[in-house]
């Protein structure tokens, strides 16, 4: 302990307290039962040995002549493709490598659609929601959500959700239930939203800063990327923390099927099956690393990320990537898939091979990922002043 | 304007993501070996390797685990830690940090019991043992002022807790201590101070 910090700071009886407790020994029989106990309980992912033996004996020949050795876990750099060998999954059995498609040339593909409307919203963000009646449009700098009127394009509410500017996040994201708008607060909060009144009701200590949201059987699950490696559940109701579990390498990834939980670390090249009950992995897929956001659509989940991480289509049914495609965001409506690239290129994909069937090139700026509402994609466009494009797509 | 999709690696603190440290680095210091060796003996599934690899580290899980949750649960805290120590060592990510992730580990067990404990009543002295800084004559282990102490760390939000545990207990600089709850070092700092108003308060008001 450091005896003038504690003098000049902690109260005495807790400088006192501590310096106790400092000196505390933990009971004779703890380590023993603690073991007792660790022989009894599984291991969650055997297939995660890392290679470390050979690092061992690499680092005792290192160490020997007193310089640094370096340690390889077992997930490749940022970018890098996935180690499909077997020990990598339990259950995906040697799956066979899966190339990147390349795209086709779009002039060969019909028109996916057309743009019936665009809207200037200034920096009132892109959109990251459709609930309740409107698209609500991000803004992280800003810290505010807008509401507009995806018919009309008319800019409603803001709510002030991050009032601190110097507050550093990446993004600002909501998701919405029959009652409530969620959106990532700041300080380790979710912030709860009335879209009745447009107004803050609570902000729920997470403990950590949020960066993905989705819903689960009232429950809001939450990522927190660099934070710390929380994933946790928020029971809506009580607005409780119900599930706080550590993983490893940023998760940021998240979805949901059915009862089952998904979530990709950024920093990992894989996809974790979630126990809803515990927030633990118990059946993990190689998958590209640099997973940023998952679609589910029928019995598949899209993974898009950064970095030219390509799009991949994981199927349920196989446990297994079985199709990539060159970097793209995707949304999905109706049970159709649609990719937006940074480019302004508009594709509907073949939800099993993600081939283009159509294509639209916008023009004017980087475009960002998109929002159906109401069977018409809105698509952020442009840096700094934004223009909402109104995507119509083909039937 | 932030894009939804912006880069992480690109934008976080504004450092390039070329320079951003690399978790597939790690260096190792005297007796890493040993460590390196334990550590791999432990994720094949050596339960004797694992023990000694964290029977060093024991006495300050306990202590770290007694000034966050109170004696009474430090057992089951530091027990549950080891065991999901166990558990999850695979997601050990660098040998040289397996303190700090021991201690993360512990200080998120810790703060769920925190966050699910209902507070208790508070405790009510009997005049005959005095309040305040008189309560402290007799050694803080004392049931009355260690209930002291106890009600009033227990004011604190489980992460200014932790903070200043890290910080005054485990001695650990304010950059250490935010880089343990992965949090920036003015998070850490303003929470150290908010910690520190509400115990001083607290017994600033106590009757003298």
């Amino acid at each position: 302990m450091n005896q003038s910090q504690l003098r000049g700071d902690l109260p005495e009886p807790v400088r006192r307290y501590f310096l106790e407790v400092a000196q505390m020994h933990p009971p004779a029989d703890l380590l023993d039962t603690a073991m007792a106990e660790i022989e009894r309980t599984p291991r969650a992912n055997r297939f995660a040995a890392l290679p470390i033996l050979g690092f061992a004996a690499t680092a005792a020949a290192v160490i020997g002549l007193l310089v640094y050795t370096l340690m390889t876990p077992a997930v490749p750099d940022i970018g890098e493709e996935p180690d499909p060998s077997p020990s990598a999954s339990e259950r995906a059995s040697s799956p066979a490598p899966v190339p990147i498609a390349t795209l086709p040339p779009l002039e060969s593909l019909p028109s996916a659609g057309s743009i019936v409307a665009t809207y200037d919203v200034g920096t009132a963000g892109v959109p990251v929601l459709y609930a309740h009646g409107s698209l609500w449009l991000s803004n992280a700098e800003t810290g505010a959500l807008t509401r507009m009127d995806p018919d009309t394009g008319v800019l409603g509410a803001s709510v002030e959700v991050n009032p601190n500017p110097e507050t550093t996040r990446y993004d600002l994201n909501a998701v919405a239930d029959d009652r409530w708008v969620w959106a990532t607060g700041i300080d380790d909060t979710i912030v709860k939203i009335d879209p009745q009144t447009n107004e803050i009701v609570e902000r729920i200590d997470v403990g950590t800063m949020a960066y993905r949201l989705v819903l689960h059987e009232g429950q809001v699950w939450i990522t927190d990327l660099d934070q710390g490696g929380h994933l946790i559940a928020l029971d809506t109701t009580t607005g409780k923390v119900v599930v706080d579990e550590l993983h490893a390498f940023w998760p940021a990834a998240l979805a949901v099927t059915g009862t089952d939980v998904w979530m990709a670390p950024y920093q990992d090249a894989r996809l974790h099956r979630i126990d809803p009950a515990t927030g633990q992995s118990f059946e993990t897929f190689p998958v590209w690393s640099n997973s940023m956001q998952i679609a589910p659509l029928g019995d598949s989940l899209y993974i898009t990320g950064n970095q030219e991480r390509p799009l991949e289509r994981f199927s349920l049914v196989d446990g297994a990537v079985v199709a990539r495609m060159p970097e793209m965001n995707v949304a999905v409506d109706g049970g159709r898939l649609f990719g937006i690239r940074y480019d302004g290129t508009i594709m509907e994909l073949d939800p099993a091979t993600l081939q283009p069937r159509s294509a639209l090139v916008l023009e004017g700026g980087e475009t960002a990922f998109g929002v159906f509402a109401g069977g018409r994609l809105y698509i952020a466009q442009g840096e700094g002043e934004v223009r909402i494009v109104v995507f119509d797509p083909v039937d | 304007m932030g894009m939804p999709e912006a880069d992480p690696a690109q934008t976080r603190d504004g450092v390039p993501s070329s320079r951003l440290p690399s978790l597939t680095r790690a260096t190792t210091h005297e007796g890493g070996s040993r460590v390196l060796d334990l550590i791999g003996r432990a994720r094949r599934g050596d339960v004797a390797a694992f023990e000694q690899l964290v029977e060093p580290q024991l006495p300050r899980l306990y202590r770290l685990a007694t000034a966050m949750v109170g004696p009474e649960e430090a057992r089951d805290v530091t027990q549950e830690t080891l065991v999901s120590a166990w558990r999850e060592l695979h997601r050990l990510e660098r040998a040289d940090r397996l303190e700090s992730w021991l201690r993360s580990i512990l200080l998120n067990r810790a703060r769920n019991v925190l966050r699910t404990r209902k507070r208790h009543p508070a405790v009510t002295f009997d005049p005959i043992f005095g309040h305040g800084a008189d309560l402290f004559e007799e050694p803080i282990s004392g049931l009355h002022g260690r209930w002291a102490v106890e009600d009033a760390l227990a004011l604190l939000r489980p992460d200014e807790r932790a903070v200043i545990v890290l910080h005054y207990l485990a001695d650990l600089t304010l950059r250490q201590v935010a880089e343990t709850l992965s949090i920036r070092e003015g998070t850490a700092k303003s929470r150290l101070h908010a910690g520190l108003r509400v115990l001083r308060r607290h017994f600033a008001e106590e009757p003298a």
